[in-house]
């Protein structure tokens, strides 16, 4: 459903660091050089420095959140089985994961919830019968109408309405709508208010009554629910879900955990995960993405669709019927591919091919999630390709480092580029100039493994007649070193201890909505632990975040 | 496509809302012209005008003195308006606090002439993590005083601004922590402000009693989850109860105006459609002013970044940003020059509309637009001179036609006058003034 005006910053990511340079500074302290993310008052989250606090759970503090676009979609789509068509507020983005904690609510994102919600309450009328199951003749309109506010409410706050909040619907909402609409106009006005009330737009985590003096408190069970299937499924509990929150189930790591066991295999995964993948390989944006069409007059819409398609379907298979390991997503001999993929990679398409089950992909060309077509051409400038876009991804997606912009005072300017040059030749600048070196060595020589796909994610043996040199050298690493071309960087980023930790750190914070803290160190190091022990077994990762003292506790600030 | 001249009420082509015709005329007027403090006193109106990047100083500065002056090739667009402009060289900002990526905290620096928070939400540039701003953008600063008297208290005008919010990205903050968002889409905008002419009287009358059913329900909501909340929270639901009360009151509101045409449908994220979106969107701006919808906008041109412009509709391959850390190229100048071109497009339609109320003046006579960026040079990122180009008479506070050459001046001082030219009584404007009032030379 094309919806004017959104979509997330195409290409916001693609000239950020082109042609940066960064002299001075990084000349000098190229340790200095490399932030990174999640390192609160300056103390790394590697727990080397914190002990006995493990024996007492600890969390970070959890500031609260307002649903994102995306949450808000899916959720609407499990609440009513309708799909949002208007504008909705823009969300807020903090490190690589969008999450609305800090800014507040301004008066354009009111109206837009408010034009959602009315066009999406009329829309979800024209199922009145499955979404208010009760014999109006039989029953009359004031009982079913009770029923109906009971049952969306439970639904539609994640948690049971109060006796006192249902009334409020029926003699609110529900009759001013009914006066106008009758049954269904009271039913419509009660779903357009739900969506705009705060229990329906924020994740909800209140201050519990009674010992205000406490610091940390276990997450109650409604709200530990939500926090569940919005990190696994980036929408609301199911009522299997809310079900064992009302019997305590979730009050234990055991319960809890069987929960998230039964949530992952639930088709309803692949949208958590699709959301994790697509912003933690910075691929927002990618369904409105263009380029050059004189350089790649072949990127259709149709072609970029289903390149986004298999960089979502491939993780889905991994994580839910393949082996869960980050290895096998970063270095995987096959990809679950449909429709022009086929094509545009070269793989014969099989007789009675099932788009749900993977394909040999050519192993001479690619394997793995970072040579996907989808990645390689997020990564890239609109007509060629981008070492160093290339480069910062796997820095900043795979080794959690920031690397900074000029120093305001100087003003750097770069030669035009020599037409007669590869890209990495044209790049040379870069690491000749020691004023650049310091940076630029820690990026340019990380996205010179992927020159073998061009702009657009296509494999080339060659850029135009010149040779391709994919040769490069990863530094500042655990594993650092040499290597010649993509297959044997991610070689060595699979065997990485600080891709490892680095991953466990993504996922937590798109799990959680924050940026891990120091309180949430002992957590960390276990998650750590057990994702490193497991083989680096996402499904287990994912599983040890959701039971974590981190997830299960929050700090209450007064 | 190229924009046609045509009258106010047949501008856009397409459907026109004929049924809105009639249903303005049984609207009572909004605003009652008493309301207005003398006859002939036309109300003043601020617009932000604002693109990215900078500019090549060489080819922007004007020459010659403060009267009788040279436009630059950039602003030679501008020809028509020479007598209507001040531009303002010389403006220098002085950063304080937390430093980080200069696209990122040149909007809000600039713009609130305020420090970036202390805190560690913004890492996206390495090294020195900071909050939201600490202050409100000069014209939310200035619609808080005067926007009251109007059914929008500001709107923001979008010109591919993308999707999401971080402070490069914004260029208007109400409060602390509190971006406004621009509407990119023209005909989002275009429903916001007129979709509910055309509408029956009784339907309206159902509607809003339907909307206040809700906004009642909301509201308490709201109230009642507040005292559960730790207080940086409850700073939140604060924040969204004052929205809410913002559309409430609007609610109530009737106003009298004739409604231009529908405009036609574009991709507000295309960008090759740049062009017509910004056109659309300057025609909506002039129709808000002269409907008196609001007397508060900013019209913003992409995010600090801007790393989505390509200027292909000037044979322009490259993107801004990339262009922008390369030579002061033929390309560069076509870019820079094409922002003059639409704030020329922007001051010739203000320029035709009779101020309402019938005064004998324009509504640019009555109209103060602020022309500026988010940093001065694009290669270095350097913070001075930041090129300010004023439009515009704001009633008569400025006097126009100049050229004023500044010496270093902490560019609050700007922004202070702006401020006092809207009518504000103030000596300074936001935590990174240093003091002086406002620019000397610059108000009547």
């Amino acid at each position: 459903m094309k919806e004017l005006g959104r979509r997330l910053r195409p290409d916001r990511a693609a000239f950020r660091f082109t042609r940066y340079l960064t002299p001075i500074a990084c000349a000098a302290l190229l340790s200095a050089c490399v932030g990174h993310i999640g390192e609160a008052d300056g103390e790394a989250t590697n727990g080397k420095n914190e002990e006995a606090l493990c024996s007492e759970p600890s969390a970070g503090a959890s500031p609260l959140r307002r649903m994102t676009a995306e949450e808000y979609r899916n959720t609407v789509r499990h609440l009513l089985d309708v799909d949002v068509s208007s504008e909705l507020p823009s969300d807020e983005k903090l490190g690589a994961f969008y999450a609305n904690s800090q800014a507040l609510m301004n008066e354009l994102d009111v109206d837009r919830y408010k034009e959602a919600a009315e066009t999406l309450a009329k829309a979800a009328l024209e199922k009145l019968d499955t979404l208010v199951p009760c014999d109006l003749t039989a029953s009359g309109e004031e009982a079913c109408a009770r029923q109906f506010i009971e049952a969306i409410g439970r639904r539609a706050y994640r948690r049971p309405l109060t006796a006192a909040e249902q009334s409020a619907y029926f003699q609110g909402p529900f009759t001013v709508g009914q006066k106008g609409g009758g049954f269904p106009g009271g039913v419509r006005l009660v779903i357009q208010t739900m969506l705009q009330s705060p229990h329906f737009l924020y994740h909800i985590e209140v201050v519990p009554p009674g010992d205000q003096s406490a610091a940390l408190v276990p997450v109650a069970s409604y709200e530990l629910a939500s926090r569940l299937s919005y990190a696994l499924w980036a929408s609301m509990p199911d009522d299997e879900l809310l079900a064992a929150a009302e019997k305590g189930e979730l009050e234990t790591a055991e319960g809890l955990r069987a929960q998230a066991e039964r949530m992952l295999d639930d088709p309803r995964a692949k949208g958590g995960l699709a959301s994790f993948v697509v912003q933690w390989l910075k691929l927002e944006g990618f369904d409105h993405l263009e380029k050059d069409s004189a350089a790649y007059p072949e990127f259709t819409p149709a072609l970029r669709d289903a390149m986004l398609a298999e960089t979502i379907a491939f993780a889905d298979w991994v994580l839910r019927k393949g082996d869960g390991t980050l290895g096998t997503l970063l270095s995987a001999p096959y990809s679950v591919l449909d429709g022009p993929m086929f094509d545009f990679y070269g793989v014969p398409k099989p007789a009675d091919h099932d788009p749900s089950e993977p394909v040999d992909l050519d192993p001479g060309q690619r394997g793995g999630i970072l040579t996907h077509a989808s990645v390689m051409a997020k990564h890239a400038h609109a007509d060629q390709t981008s070492p160093v876009l290339r480069g910062k991804l796997i820095r900043e997606a795979l080794f959690c480092q920031l690397l900074p912009p000029p120093p305001p005072e100087v003003n750097p300017t770069l030669p035009d580029p020599d037409p007669s040059a590869t890209t990495r030749e044209r790049l040379e600048e870069h690491r000749k100039n020691p004023a650049c070196a310091g940076c630029h060595n820690l990026i340019d020589p990380v996205g010179f493994a992927f020159e073998h796909y061009d702009g657009m994610g296509r494999f080339r043996a060659t850029e135009g007649d010149l040779a391709i040199d994919a040769t490069g050298e990863l530094i500042s690493a655990d594993v650092a070193g040499t290597f010649n071309g993509a297959e044997e960087l991610v070689t060595k980023l699979v065997s990485s201890e600080q891709v490892s930790r680095c991953v466990a750190n993504q996922w937590f914070r798109f799990a959680l909505g924050r940026i891990e803290k120091k309180e949430d160190t002992c957590s960390m190091e276990h998650i750590e632990e057990v994702f490193q022990g497991s083989g680096q077994s996402l499904r287990e990762l994912v599983l040890t975040i959701a039971t974590s003292d981190a997830f299960r506790y929050r700090q209450v600030s007064q | 496509m190229k924009p046609n001249r045509a009258p106010l009420n047949r501008r856009f082509g397409r459907r026109q809302l004929l049924a809105g015709l009639g249903a303005a005329a049984a609207l009572a007027p909004f605003l009652p012209l008493s309301s207005r403090a003398d006859a002939g006193v036309a109300p003043k109106r601020l617009l932000v005008f604002f693109h990215p990047h900078g500019t090549i100083r060489s080819q922007w500065l004007p020459t010659g003195g403060e009267t009788d002056f040279e436009l630059s090739p950039i602003l030679a667009p501008l020809a028509d308006f020479k007598s209507k402009l001040v531009v303002v060289d010389g403006l220098r900002l002085y950063p304080q606090g937390p430093v980080g990526g200069p696209h990122t905290v040149g909007p809000a620096w600039v713009w609130t002439g305020s420090r970036m928070a202390d805190g560690a939400e913004f890492k996206h540039d390495c090294c020195a993590p900071h909050g939201w701003n600490t202050g409100p953008s000069v014209d939310q600063a200035v619609a808080k005083v005067i926007g009251q008297s109007t059914p929008f208290s500001s709107l923001e005008f979008g010109v591919h601004t993308g999707g999401y919010k971080w402070p490069g990205s914004r260029i208007s903050y109400a409060d602390p922590a509190k971006p406004m968002d621009p509407i990119d889409s023209p005909l989002e905008m275009y429903k916001k402000l007129f979709g509910s002419f055309g509408i029956a009287q009784e339907d309206l009358d159902r509607l809003r009693a339907e909307q206040h059913s809700v906004i009642d329900l909301v509201k308490g909501d709201l109230t009642s989850l507040g005292p559960k909340m730790g207080s940086q929270d409850r700073i939140k639901i604060e924040a969204h109860l004052e929205s809410l009360r913002g559309i409430e009151k609007r609610l109530d509101s009737v106003y009298q105006c004739t409604p231009p045409g529908e405009p036609m449908s574009v991709d507000a994220g295309a960008n090759d459609t740049i062009p017509v979106v910004s056109r659309l969107h300057i025609d909506l701006l002039v129709a808000a002013f002269a409907c008196d919808l609001t007397r508060v906008a900013t019209m913003q041109y992409s995010v600090g970044e801007n790393s989505g412009f390509r200027f292909t509709w000037r044979g322009i391959d490259k993107g801004h940003h990339e262009l922008s850390h390369g030579e002061d190229g033929p390309e560069l100048i076509s870019i820079y020059t094409w922002y003059a071109e639409e704030m020329a497009y922007l001051l010739q339609r203000l320029s035709e509309v009779d101020e309402p109320g019938g005064n004998g003046t324009k509504l640019l006579d009555n109209t103060l637009v602020v022309w500026g960026s988010e940093l001065a040079v694009p290669q270095s990122h350097a913070w001075e001179p930041l090129p300010f180009v004023l439009a515009g008479g704001a009633g008569g506070a400025i006097k126009t036609g100049r050229f004023l050459q500044y010496n270093e001046d902490n560019h609050c001082r700007l922004l202070t006058s702006v401020c006092q030219a809207m009518g504000l009584d103030v000596e300074a404007f936001g935590n990174l003034d240093t003091g002086g009032g406002g620019l000397s030379g610059l108000l009547t």
